[in-house]
């Protein structure tokens, strides 16, 4: 734990959304967002998509409270480089890194890329066996915002809001968390960076915060879609007791099996936002050739519900996953020893 | 050049804290004029301040135990004349550390070291702590909360790994009971004053997040009032009023700039100010 | 087979906790022409129990070597002694000075077992600086948490490193070494106590006693 606070100029800190928000200069709405993301099981799949969608998560990290995306560093953690598979990995990565900045660009000078504007790569990463580590890219992102009353946090806010699905899951669910925490195995089809979809929807949900729709948001990333909804539900005030139903019927058009719907790590956001917006946003998204998916409303009972039109295919008690989440670390760790 | 600390609050900058500005902006903010005095200028010119607030930080990088070392410092020969003699006296987290270490507060005996704030006590973890907490306040006769109403219940953050306030000597609490010297408890957010972790996040003794001495001038508090001074610095997901009106407020930067639930330290040393005559 | 074990923990590099303390003694509280040594040790006393003494403090010290809260390789030295060990046996009599005065002053200097070693290491300043008036005494202090259960992890952390040993118990602090100038040893160690506990803002740094707790784990006359 350190000192998120310290200078007061906090506006959301760690863990209340994608990305801390500061207001930095006194009497100015401009704000920083900051995110710092990486997954080094798609890069152990395949080390040019393991850079590239690390890019595009800490560019949505920092769309998801409004910020444009406006540079990033980067920390490339590698094996041996004399080992030529292992130079290839970082080679490849690199590609995808580069690819991902030209390629999702920056929204606010066209044909330009987002800049790399520092970085550090730690080579010989490996075990006394002599193992390399998987290929592990951390990029950090910021982002800038005109106005950074218009972050939100993650967390549910009101009864009778809408959440949408901004994007789609798609059928790639390896190297993700539930093929290795549920099913055990790692998979290969890894999902793959599509960075023209990857812009629009980070577009249309900086769009939505411009406009002061969005009340919540949260990017879709590890655990997917059904992750996503639990991390907003426990974020919300818990004084609230909101929940939600998740009806895979709403998802059907994706075609795809309910847990490849849950739980596929396709690059898309869950936004919340207020009733009856139904039409403007699906022109929003429509504009913008953003797919767009009404999941539902928020309900006032406390708990997480997935069903299948009629069937109920899975329930949680809002506490239930707050206990879970919030003693993730302590379950493996064990409790640290103290100075 | 010697600096001019007249009707100024004077914000003592040792080498090593690192909350001096934005506190100095939230003494402001109430209307109160501030400004940085250095360790190692001369005490003198702090005989024309108005009151002094101890910044939180790592004065002296907390080297032997947090705060003792500043506690030690020439400057603090004179804040100790100055609160002997009834100036509102200020330490925030660190700043309380080395109050406590000096032994202004609870100062039963003048400098005599009577409290500790020991590394917390928490519960699967330990070391450095930093979170929004509840606190109650005990005591509106204080030179720094007379503008809240008693038993206020004030969300505040905390960020300290040593800041529960503990004695050896049973003497010394019945004696803050008594005199009204405990000035915030920490609590959960309806107002109850819980012993276990996490309402107490530290393990503190009787709850204990401020304290004062005798006269209540000075005040040493762990919690930040500065880092609540500002709506927007407050988590959207409180369960209290706070959180429901920086949700609303979301959209409208005035709004998010206006009042947090800290302020009223300040606003309160304005009022006393005000009331003594001094302003 | 039991065995009782110290490690004593110093820094490589330059202490400046050692010197502010220095200073602060000197240029705040009145002890110059005093005060005429200090250094700072972290220390741990382990109770250990295993099938044989050698690999048994084998044990112990793979396990502190590989754990930071103990010994980081970087920026510490270390010494692991068994108790009752003479600490210069084995030496090559260089650093017999930095060695733990507890460990010099133990009755049986049967050599047993010590591991590690303790690197150059200076005095903040250089002890004897300047006139010197009456004797000179070094007193090792060993400031501890008062409640157990702030020594305990440490324990803990040890076990889980540990395969055939087991720790039953550990102490856990840190011992400054105070060199100081008296007419006697009872006079100095009075003035070492007025050191060590800091009872008001004009007496005492190193320890508070509302949470903390202390004793001198050894003394000497200096020649």
């Amino acid at each position: 734990m350190y000192d998120s606070e310290v200078q007061g100029r906090a506006v959301l800190r760690p863990g209340e959304a994608d990305a801390g928000v500061i207001a930095p200069i006194d009497g100015k709405s401009v704000g920083l967002a900051f995110s710092v993301d990486g997954n080094p099981f798609y890069g152990l799949i395949d080390p040019y998509q393991g850079g590239a969608l690390a890019v595009c998560e800490a560019a949505r990290n920092v769309a998801s409270v409004g910020a444009v995306p406006s540079a990033i560093t980067d920390c490339l953690n590698y094996g041996n480089p004399e080992i030529e598979e292992v130079f290839w990995e970082f080679k490849e990565g690199v590609r995808g890194v580069g690819d991902a900045c030209r390629k999702i660009g920056l929204l606010t000078e066209e044909g330009y890329p987002i800049p790399v504007v520092s970085g550090n790569v730690s080579f010989y990463n490996q075990g006394k066996s002599g193992k390399a580590i998987p290929p592990s890219p951390i990029i950090a992102c910021v982002g800038v915002l005109d106005d950074w009353s218009v972050s939100r946090s993650i967390g549910f806010k009101d009864e009778g809001d809408v959440l949408y699905l901004v994007g789609e899951p798609l059928d790639e669910l390896g190297g993700g968390e539930y093929y290795r925490t549920v099913l055990g195995t790692f998979g290969g089809n890894v999902p793959k960076a599509d960075f023209i979809r990857e812009r629009r929807q980070i577009e249309s949900v900086i769009e939505m915060h411009r406009l002061g729709w969005i009340k919540a948001a949260h990017d879709i990333s590890s655990g997917g879609i059904l992750t996503a909804i639990a991390e907003m539900a426990i974020g919300q005030d818990p004084s609230n007791g909101l929940g939600f139903v998740l009806d895979l019927a709403e998802l059907a058009p994706t075609g795809l099996e309910p847990e490849k719907i849950l739980f596929s790590e396709t690059g898309a956001f869950i936004v919340e936002l207020p009733a009856g917006m139904e039409r403007e946003v699906l022109a929003l998204c429509a504009r913008n050739r953003v797919r767009l998916y009404r999941l539902g409303e928020i309900n006032s009972f406390p708990r997480l519900e997935v069903i299948d039109g009629s069937e109920r295919l899975a329930i949680w008690e809002l506490e239930e996953l707050r206990t879970a989440y919030d003693s993730g670390c302590r379950d493996i760790f064990g409790v640290p020893a103290g100075r | 050049m010697k600096r001019n600390f007249s009707r100024k609050v004077a914000v003592i900058q040792f080498p090593g804290v690192n909350c001096e500005y934005e506190t100095a902006r939230a003494i402001r903010t109430v209307g109160l004029e501030a400004g940085l005095f250095r360790w190692n200028e001369d005490p003198a010119v702090l005989d024309d301040a108005v009151a002094i607030v101890l910044p939180g930080g790592f004065s002296y990088q907390d080297r032997i135990r947090a705060g003792v070392v500043a506690a030690k410092d020439r400057v603090m020969d004179k804040v100790s004349e100055l609160a002997a003699a009834g100036m509102p006296v200020l330490g925030i987290c660190n700043g309380a550390q080395v109050l406590v270490e000096s032994g202004f507060v609870p100062g039963l005996q003048w400098e005599s070291v009577e409290l500790a704030l020991a590394p917390n006590i928490m519960e699967d973890r330990s070391g450095y702590y930093c979170r929004w907490v509840y606190s109650r306040l005990e005591e509106t006769g204080t030179a720094w909360t007379g503008s809240f109403s008693e038993g206020a219940v004030i969300p505040i953050p905390i960020a300290h790994a040593e800041g529960r306030f503990v004695t050896e000597n049973e003497k010394v609490l019945k004696a803050m009971k008594e005199n009204g010297q405990i000035v915030l408890r920490y609590c959960d957010s309806t107002g109850v004053v819980d012993g276990s972790f996490p309402a107490n996040p530290n393990g503190s003794m009787d709850n204990i997040a401020a304290a004062c001495n005798r006269e209540g001038n000075v005040v040493a508090m762990m919690p930040h009032p500065e880092r609540a001074t500002w709506l927007r610095q407050v988590p959207e997901n409180l369960p209290d009023e706070w959180g429901r009106r920086r949700r609303k407020g979301a959209g409208n930067i005035d709004l998010l700039e206006g009042e947090g639930p800290g302020r009223k330290f300040f606003a309160s040393l304005l009022e006393r100010l005000k009331q003594g005559g001094v302003l | 087979m039991k065995a009782k074990l110290e490690l004593w923990v110093g820094l490589k590099v330059i202490d400046l906790v050692t010197q502010t303390a220095w200073m602060t003694f000197t240029e705040k509280l009145n002890y110059e022409g005093i005060l005429r040594g200090l250094r700072r040790y972290s220390y741990f006393g382990i109770e250990v129990e295993g099938e044989e003494f050698e690999g048994t403090v084998e044990e112990i010290d793979r396990a502190i070597q590989l754990d930071s809260a103990f010994t980081n390789q970087n920026k510490h030295f270390y010494r692991l002694l068994a108790a009752g060990t003479d600490a210069l046996a084995g030496q090559d009599g260089r650093h017999g000075d930095d060695l733990s005065l507890s460990v010099l002053l133990a009755s049986d200097s049967s050599s047993l077992s010590s591991r590690g070693t303790l690197a150059i290491e200076r005095d903040y300043p250089a002890a004897g600086r300047g006139e010197r008036n009456g004797r000179l005494f070094s007193f090792d202090c060993l400031i501890r948490p008062s409640l157990r259960d702030r020594e305990l992890p440490y324990m803990e952390r040890l076990n889980g490193r540990l395969d055939g040993a087991k720790v039953t118990d550990i102490v856990a602090g840190e011992v400054w070494r105070i060199t100081v100038e008296g007419a006697d040893i009872e006079e100095a160690a009075n003035i070492v106590d007025g050191m060590v506990v800091t009872r008001s803002r004009r007496e005492g740094l190193l320890m508070n006693p509302h949470y903390q707790r202390y004793e001198v784990i050894a003394s000497k006359e200096l020649s």
